[in-house]
């Protein structure tokens, strides 16, 4: 099943770069950049910590694709 | 379900998950590597310089193992779920190609021997035998070379 994401918008929204958001939600810059690149699908708990921070539902970041 | 199973399969559960966690500090990852390439080396420049007892060239091939399993088991230096993950994909790929090489390549030198010695005809037939030190060599060598080129693809 695949899932694309906002992640990259959402942060340059919040004016971070991929090592800010990395830090702030507590893990690799790797991984955020395999996610804003639809390499990986986080766990239910890192997106709930993005959702949190950019104070939007994860359904608003991460999104199914149609075909889905 | 009664309370007490309930609570007998998560102990059970805790432990499991205990030892599926189980990884060593990151610096082994380092030591690991370095040392099981030194005695590689030691072990391919000994065909130049004389052979080495057999007995020796046994325990340095299990020291080979032993030091790419501690790679193996050790924490990146920013350990979190996407490391996890790549480590198990990375699992995934050396397993199947380990099982893999250990079927093909008996069956090639099969092939290969059977048309040998049919065409020069001398003599019988040998099942060539993949010793287990080559399949963990290949299933540990691949498994570190897949996740570090996994963890280059996320800093792409």
């Amino acid at each position: 099943m695949d899932v694309h994401n906002r992640l990259k918008i959402e942060r340059a929204e919040f004016n971070l770069t991929q090592e800010q958001l990395s830090k702030r939600i507590g893990v690799s810059r790797q991984t955020i950049n395999s996610i804003e690149k639809n390499r990986y699908v986080p766990s239910t708990i890192l997106a709930l910590k993005l959702s949190e921070l950019f104070g939007k539902s994860v359904n608003e970041i991460f999104i199914l694709d149609e075909t889905d | 379900m009664s309370r007490s199973n309930c609570s007998d399969a998560q102990d059970e559960y805790n432990k499991i998950s205990k030892l599926l966690e189980f990884r060593l500090p990151s610096k082994y990852k380092m030591i690991g590597i370095i040392t099981a390439s030194l005695i590689l080396l030691f072990l391919m420049s000994s065909k130049f310089f004389g052979d080495i007892a057999p007995l020796i060239k046994d325990v340095l091939r299990t020291l080979i193992l032993l030091f790419l399993l501690l790679a193996s088991l050790s924490m990146d230096s920013q350990e979190d779920e996407f490391s996890k993950y790549i480590r198990f994909q990375s699992f995934k790929i050396a397993f199947v190609i380990a099982i893999s090489y250990s079927i093909i390549i008996p069956l090639l030198a099969f092939i290969f021997d059977l048309l040998i010695t049919k065409i020069t005809g001398d003599g019988s037939i040998n099942f060539h035998q993949i010793s287990a030190f080559e399949i963990l060599f290949i299933l540990l060598g691949i498994q570190l070379l897949f996740f570090e080129t996994l963890k280059r693809f996320g800093r792409a």
